[in-house]
């Protein structure tokens, strides 16, 4: 039978550093799981999960065993999407429908709602509207709309009281749907021609 | 853009699968942790004044508005300011005859 977290933990404060490797193997995957909804690019994902294993590896002595591992280390991967967001913001600004790929742009101008979006074209779709808001937002509204998490474990999750949550997930969503409104109203405008050069006598 | 629309856009959004972790990622993070101390280092001095000069020049640049915007309000309102005591002590005690 497999040895509990807290076992291999237990071993590794004894001076069984090599056991932390166990500990990543049985992590990574929900490690990226939670990362992935903030970064796409794989190259990047991975770093931001490295970054997370190593500051678990450094706080593992905060480490107080009153919650389960999985949970503390889902606040440290929550911690590190965060910052990395923040990061990104200084350089990374809102964009406009010309970057869409073509089927988000089908879908947003479409009014059909049987209209079939795949999981890729909505991941776009819902990044490019995200970048409306600030990275707290971002970090609430990912916790709530696609992980489905409570405002009790986002609570929990982000070290911000309940009603903090609640006010911020509120204004997320406001902001998130005026940016995909605004991203649906840009693909409804109609094209402008371009000016039509006037014959000139010769 | 309407609730439904949002809705599905979420609901879809939310059944992209994560990427498998690659088999380099265990080794990649285990040199990682190797390479790095187990503690955080201690900051040296410089690092702690580069922490706290930014928070001391705050609070000492707020304290000087404070104290410049309270010397105006009583200025403007002719309350009695300290001035007329400083003097009167100073007079009493600091310059009475006979000590310069």
């Amino acid at each position: 039978m497999e040895d509990s977290d807290e076992e291999v933990l237990k071993r590794i404060r004894d001076g069984a550093t090599d056991g932390f490797a166990e500990i990543v193997r049985r992590h990574q995957s929900q490690v990226l799981a939670i990362l992935h909804r903030y970064e796409r690019d794989p190259h990047l994902l991975e770093d931001l999960a490295q970054d997370t294993f190593l500051k678990a590896w450094r706080a593992l002595d905060q480490f107080d065993g009153r919650a389960p591992f999985q949970q503390w280390l889902s606040r440290i991967a929550v911690n590190v999407a965060r910052d990395h967001l923040s990061r990104q913001k200084r350089y990374r600004h809102e964009i406009g429908f010309q970057q869409l790929g073509d089927d988000a742009l089908d879908w947003l101008s479409s009014d059909d709602h049987q209209l079939e979006l795949q999981a890729s074209t909505a991941r776009e779709l819902l990044d490019a509207a995200m970048r409306a808001l600030s990275p707290a937002e971002q970090v609430v509204i990912t916790l709530q709309e696609l992980e489905g998490r409570s405002v009790r474990e986002i609570s929990h999750l982000t070290g911000s009281s309940g009603v903090a949550v609640r006010v911020r997930a509120l204004r997320a969503r406001a902001k998130l749907r005026k940016a995909l409104k605004r991203l649906e109203d840009q693909c409804h405008e109609p094209i402008q021609a371009p000016p039509i050069a006037e014959d000139r006598p010769e | 853009m309407n609730r439904s629309k949002l809705h599905q856009l979420l609901k879809t959004a939310r059944s992209e699968p994560a990427p498998a972790p690659s088999t380099s990622l265990e080794s990649r993070i285990m040199r990682a942790i190797r390479l790095a101390p187990t503690t955080p280092t201690e900051p040296t001095i410089s690092e702690t004044l580069n922490v706290w000069f930014p928070r001391i020049a705050l609070t000492a640049a707020t304290m000087i508005a404070l104290c410049i915007a309270g010397d105006h309000l009583l200025s403007a309102f002719h309350w009695p300011d300290l001035e007329p005591g400083v003097v009167h002590l100073s007079s009493q005690w600091l310059f009475t005859e006979g000590t310069l």
